[in-house]
């Protein structure tokens, strides 16, 4: 009796319940953009454009606006940047996201050195799922509310353009405004997981999940709905251990992710793949 | 009228010229072959056909269904098959049936997902190309050559009226490039659906295609019926 009040007391909190919400929301969001991400072969554009987002964050505490803002100012243009020197180079797309991250990297690097509190700075790095404020809470209610509305009614055609580009803009699918509705949802939704799950944590948020759903989907539909409850049940497991163990939030879940991927991979191994 | 026009056309990549005036009609109904050597110009073409690459009135002119390219708007009655994607679809996580309903957007229409008659149709064209008991299956687990039929599937779920085929058994073993050409060719004589297809793979082309077309040096050459069999063998 007393292990299960023990288990229920991280709800008594108020700040874990809004790390929970926020997080549950996050994990469900996130893995709808990286899977279109991960098989577009784009994976590292999380990185990029959390690394980007960075260089917002310090310019918005260098001029005192809401840094979530300034990260989501700077998340797009590191997006779009990404996908117009794609389209210059299509065969070498990777090259792209690399240059975009050695840009957003120097440019944080340098405003890093003239925001006066590090500590508000620091605190995009790994995120602080618990220590959000009512704002930044709804903020993130509404981002992913959104992402996942456009994100379902452009199901098919997010599928098409992630399969093959030339073949649908063939059957009709306006492939140039999905992709760019597409490049504002993920600067969207990096900017504000940047707060709370961390600059450093968001892009593995993405690619992870959908990583583990790939061994098990045996179809796109599955594979999204298998990526989204892998998401959220490492974010719940990450918040639990974070608590009782006394780690930082961001890092465990992304070490649940990390471990339960790897598991995956042995079973796999040692059972059998899927057919 | 011709399924495909093309006059004059001509494309550099910078100062280097690829397309030098090319001509070439497929009339309806026929089919029709495009040989080269590599970096002979088949991809360019092929992309201009697709509209992938501009096209102004200093490269010529390309018509598709008697519609001047830039006003064509029939691009469902189209099937276009790329080349083998078995790299590109290893561990795609996606269904043969997913695949080939893809290619039914125009008929679902935005903000709507597929129905019971999209369904059908998707296996319909399973049925034609004999992968309906692949249905389910997850796309980078089949074949080079059962994937192209899949993508085969994919053009035909809309009824083309014109199939477009880059170099589509590369990479293919011989057993079911053989099983792939006696399928186009069925849809060719049978169902009159025009063909133009772009292929390195001479083999066969004296039987298959009604007018076989080489780029060399940028130009058109029109091969001889009676010369189609003596090219015979892998460019």
């Amino acid at each position: 009796m007393r292990g299960k009040v023990n288990v229920m007391e991280i709800f008594s909190y108020g700040f874990m319940q809004r790390a929970f919400l926020v997080g549950i929301l996050l994990a469900t969001v996130i893995p709808c953009i990286g899977v279109v991400i991960v098989l577009k072969r784009l994976s590292m554009i999380g990185d990029a454009l959390s690394h980007t987002s960075l260089a917002g964050v310090a310019a918005g505490l260098i001029l005192g606006v809401n840094p979530v803002a300034t990260a989501a100012a700077a998340c797009m243009i590191a997006a779009f940047g990404i996908e117009a020197i794609r389209r210059k180079l299509p065969r070498y797309s990777e090259m792209s996201i690399a240059i975009m991250m050695s840009a957003g990297i120097g440019l944080a690097g340098v405003l890093s050195g003239f925001v006066k509190n590090s500590a508000n700075f620091n605190s995009f790095l790994f995120g602080s799922i618990v220590a959000i404020s009512d704002m930044e809470m709804f903020l993130v209610i509404g981002v992913s509310m959104v992402v996942l509305l456009v994100f379902l009614l452009l199901y098919k055609e997010l599928f098409y353009i992630a399969l093959d580009e030339r073949s649908a803009r063939l059957a009709g699918v306006p492939v140039k405004q999905v992709n760019f509705i597409f490049t504002i949802l993920t600067a969207a939704t990096v900017s504000v997981a940047a707060r709370t799950v961390g600059a450093l944590i968001v892009s593995s948020m993405m690619v992870i999940p959908v990583a583990c759903a790939m061994q098990f989907g045996k179809n796109y539909k599955q594979t999204v709905i298998y990526a989204v409850s892998f998401d959220v049940a490492f974010m719940i497991a990450g918040l639990f251990f974070a608590y009782y163990f006394g780690l930082k939030p961001g890092g465990t879940i992304v070490l649940v992710g990390v471990i339960s991927l790897l598991f995956m991979f042995a079973g796999k191994k040692v059972f059998g793949g899927k057919g | 009228m011709n399924a495909i026009e093309i006059k004059g056309l001509t494309f550099s990549y910078g100062n280097t010229p690829v397309l030098k005036g090319a001509d070439l009609s497929v009339p309806k109904g026929r089919f029709a072959a495009l040989i080269g050597a590599n970096g002979a110009g088949k991809s360019t073409l092929i992309k201009m056909l697709l509209g992938e690459l501009p096209l102004t009135g200093e490269n010529g002119s390309i018509e598709l269904m008697g519609q001047e390219l830039k006003q064509f708007d029939g691009f469902s009655q189209v099937g276009y098959v790329p080349q083998n994607g078995m790299a590109s679809y290893k561990d795609f996580p996606a269904s043969v049936e997913e695949i080939v309903q893809a290619n039914l957007y125009s008929r679902i229409g935005l903000f709507r997902f597929g129905g019971k008659k999209e369904k059908e149709l998707v296996h319909q064209a399973l049925c034609q190309v004999g992968m309906e008991p692949f249905g389910k299956r997850l796309i980078g687990k089949l074949s080079g050559g059962q994937q192209q039929r899949v993508l085969l599937a994919r053009a035909l779920v809309n009824h083309p009226k014109l199939l477009i085929l880059d170099e589509p058994t590369s990479g293919v073993d011989k057993e079911n490039t053989e099983e792939f050409y006696r399928l186009i060719k069925k849809f060719n004589r049978e169902d009159g659906v025009t063909v133009f297809m772009v292929t390195h793979d001479r083999n066969c082309l004296s039987e298959l295609a009604d007018d076989v077309f080489q780029l060399h040096d940028g130009m058109m050459i029109r091969i001889d019926h009676e010369r189609k069999g003596e090219c015979d063998g892998d460019i």
